[in-house]
């Protein structure tokens, strides 16, 4: 490539992190999806003679597939005697229990203080996304339903079963207790899938890069595991005895790390995948501070978002406001403004802090990508450190503005309240 | 072609029957089977699994732009209605990606006419589409998509996806239904305009300085 073009591409990347920053905030595709799917479905345009024979073909595994995966009505949810809609926010107040029931009799109760949102729902299931506290899930078995509950990195995919799930964003703690049937969990330290069956009870830290399975009623079983670092057992496999061996044998995580990490990954590669757990061990090897000082604007964010999802709340703060002094008035301090809330939050449970930088986002950015959401979440920041006339007030203006918002809800509860 | 079918049927059908009791993720060869089925749960799953790359891939050639919604929307409607098209179920995400820039291309070619016709009697105007970005975006990234704009569509498309999606040649060119040959000559067109261009946009200036090359090297820019 000529220096020129070397110059283009790196510019061009620039804008592709600032692009990706953008869209990793924004949950607008949901509408999209609804529209494209209830769109009548025209017979296909052209089939042409020479694909005749392949088309039976299709017609044949068409009516397997058919057997298979049976067509379902849309499913419909509910909170209390209210439809509940897609992105729609629930928020569980002291002494609440709310309940998010489905059409299909699958029912899931929110316990109190805790927060969630309904992500998707289609014909066979839903996805719900759990912010923080637990959940009581009862999902029935339909034949080919399909939910999933999302809880910061990790991912329970459920068939037809009943299970109590919780997360704590402070310590990236997940803890799951399986009742019924069988569950597959994933994400972080659990890799793309392990199984859970009735009657075993899992706990997973994505900060502390273990996690244990235990039976109900007793200590952690023999067979319990404890992985040093993300993916050292291959996922979704039960470990074998020699493997235990090995993760125990292993006297450090970084020589774990070292194993598992290619020679040339840099710990913005394994960030952008995902693997913040091992992106933060990389940092933490080079030393936080030297990274730091010389990342730049994109990796600062990036970085801060390295440390959040690691587990690492002040190093995210610290990162983030670098890069507000660093790059004072761009998008991508603005931006951080609204992260910054975030690990309040979602991390500290430092609810007047978190309102503080909602409403410096809110100022810096009044019609930006996030705003809706930040006046939501600041409405509930303010409602949970105990500011009630403040929640009352943004809840007003958030009806004004959005009255058909996610947070709708919240809102509303909020002003019933008074 | 049956035979090709009829073998990935044979090895596909048992597979799914031993995962019956978790049926995601699915291969993208069953899921063009099941799209070409018309099963009700295969758009789902083909929006699900593809949404994020189609929308990514437009913002990469429009830049910011209220209309990229929309353009999701349109590639997912006409891939649901031409899916008997896609020869190899394999290729699912790359066929994905040409109906996308194919999109975007016949977006902006509207665009480009629309300006044109602003020059006809004020009544025969159509309404003008001025898309407002829908994200607020940095001066150097306003600046790189207002240079773009001034770029042949095909070029303006060649540049975007290889410097800004990140795209080989090769993907490229698959991309834009066109040979390589086609694609580099394409980008060393869009090369000269886009960097003379740049010249005069203060916001890309340091960008495209040499020392801001080197300067990005020494600090250990991701690669």
């Amino acid at each position: 490539m000529s220096a020129m073009a070397d110059r283009f591409a790196r510019l061009g990347r620039e804008v592709a992190a600032e692009q990706d920053r953008a869209l990793s905030q924004d949950l607008s595709l949901g509408s999209v999806r609804a529209k494209v799917l209830a769109r009548p479905q025209r017979a296909p345009a052209r089939f042409r003679a020479g694909l005749a024979v392949a088309a039976l073909v299709a017609a044949a595994a068409a009516v397997a597939l058919f057997v298979a995966w049976r067509p379902h009505a849309p499913l419909a949810a509910t909170l209390g005697d209210h439809p509940l809609a897609v992105g729609e926010w629930v928020s569980a107040t002291e002494g609440d229990t709310p309940h998010i029931h489905f059409s299909d009799g699958s029912d899931v109760a929110l316990s109190p203080g805790s927060r969630a949102r309904l992500a998707t729902l289609d014909g066979v299931g839903a996805h719900l996304v759990l912010e923080s506290g637990t959940a009581d899930v009862r999902v029935t078995p339909n034949h080919g339903a399909r939910y999933r509950v999302s809880l910061g990195p990790f991912a329970v995919d459920v068939t037809g079963t009943r299970f109590d799930v919780g997360f704590r964003p402070a310590d990236e703690l997940f803890t799951l207790t399986l009742h019924e049937g069988k569950v597959v969990v994933s994400g972080c330290v659990l890799g793309e899938g392990r199984t859970l069956l009735a009657g075993e009870s899992l706990s997973a830290s994505c900060r502390a890069g273990h996690f244990e399975i235990s039976a109900l009623g007793s200590q952690a079983v023999p067979s319990a595991v404890t992985a040093p670092q993300a993916s050292s057992i291959p996922p979704g496999e039960a470990p074998s005895e020699a493997a235990v061996e090995a993760t125990e044998a292993e006297p450090t995580p970084e020589r774990t790390l070292a194993r598992e990490t290619a020679p040339s990954a840099s710990w913005q590669i394994l960030s952008k995948q995902g693997r913040f757990a091992d992106a933060y061990g990389l940092v933490e090897a080079e030393g936080f501070g030297a990274v730091l000082a010389r990342a730049s604007v994109v990796e600062l964010a990036l970085l801060g978002d390295t440390a959040r999802f690691a587990g690492k709340p002040q190093d995210a703060l610290t990162a983030y406001q670098t890069l507000r002094s660093r790059a004072a008035g761009t998008v991508a301090a603005k931006q951080a403004a609204f992260s910054i809330a975030r690990v309040h939050f979602d991390q500290r449970a430092a609810y007047a802090d978190a309102a503080r930088w909602f409403r410096t986002y809110l100022a810096e950015q009044p019609g930006g990508p996030l705003a809706r959401e930040a006046e939501g979440r600041l409405m509930e920041s303010l409602s949970r450190a105990g500011d009630r006339a403040g929640a009352r007030s943004v809840a007003e203006g958030y009806l004004a503005k959005y009255p058909h918002g996610p947070h709708e809800r919240v809102a509303r509860q909020l002003l019933a309240r008074h | 072609m049956a035979k090709k079918d009829s073998q990935a049927i044979a090895e596909l059908l048992p597979l799914r029957k031993s995962q019956a009791e978790l049926p995601a993720p699915e291969s993208d060869e069953l899921l063009v089977l099941a799209l070409r089925a018309r099963h009700p749960d295969a758009g789902t799953q083909l929006f699900d699994r593809y949404a994020p790359h189609v929308r990514r891939v437009l913002v990469r050639v429009m830049g910011p732009d209220s209309e990229i919604l929309d353009l999701v929307h349109d590639v997912f409607v006409t891939a649901l209605e031409s899916v008997n098209r896609l020869v190899d179920p394999r290729a699912l995400r790359a066929w994905l990606t040409q109906i996308a820039v194919f999109t975007a291309r016949a977006r902006i070619r509207r665009r480009v006419r629309g300006r044109i016709l602003r020059f006809l009697p004020f009544n025969d105007l159509p309404e003008p589409e001025l898309p407002p970005a829908d994200f607020e975006a940095s001066q150097a990234m306003q600046a790189v998509y207002r240079v773009l704009g001034g770029l042949d569509t095909d070029q303006r498309i060649a540049f975007a996806l290889r410097f800004i999606a990140g795209m080989e040649l090769t993907e490229v060119a698959a991309s834009c239904g066109v040979s390589l040959a086609t694609i580099k000559r394409r980008l060393s067109r869009a090369q000269g305009i886009f960097g003379a261009a740049a010249a005069r946009e203060p916001a890309l200036a340091e960008w495209l300085s040499a020392s801001a090359l080197v300067a990005g090297t020494a600090a250990g820019e991701v690669p």
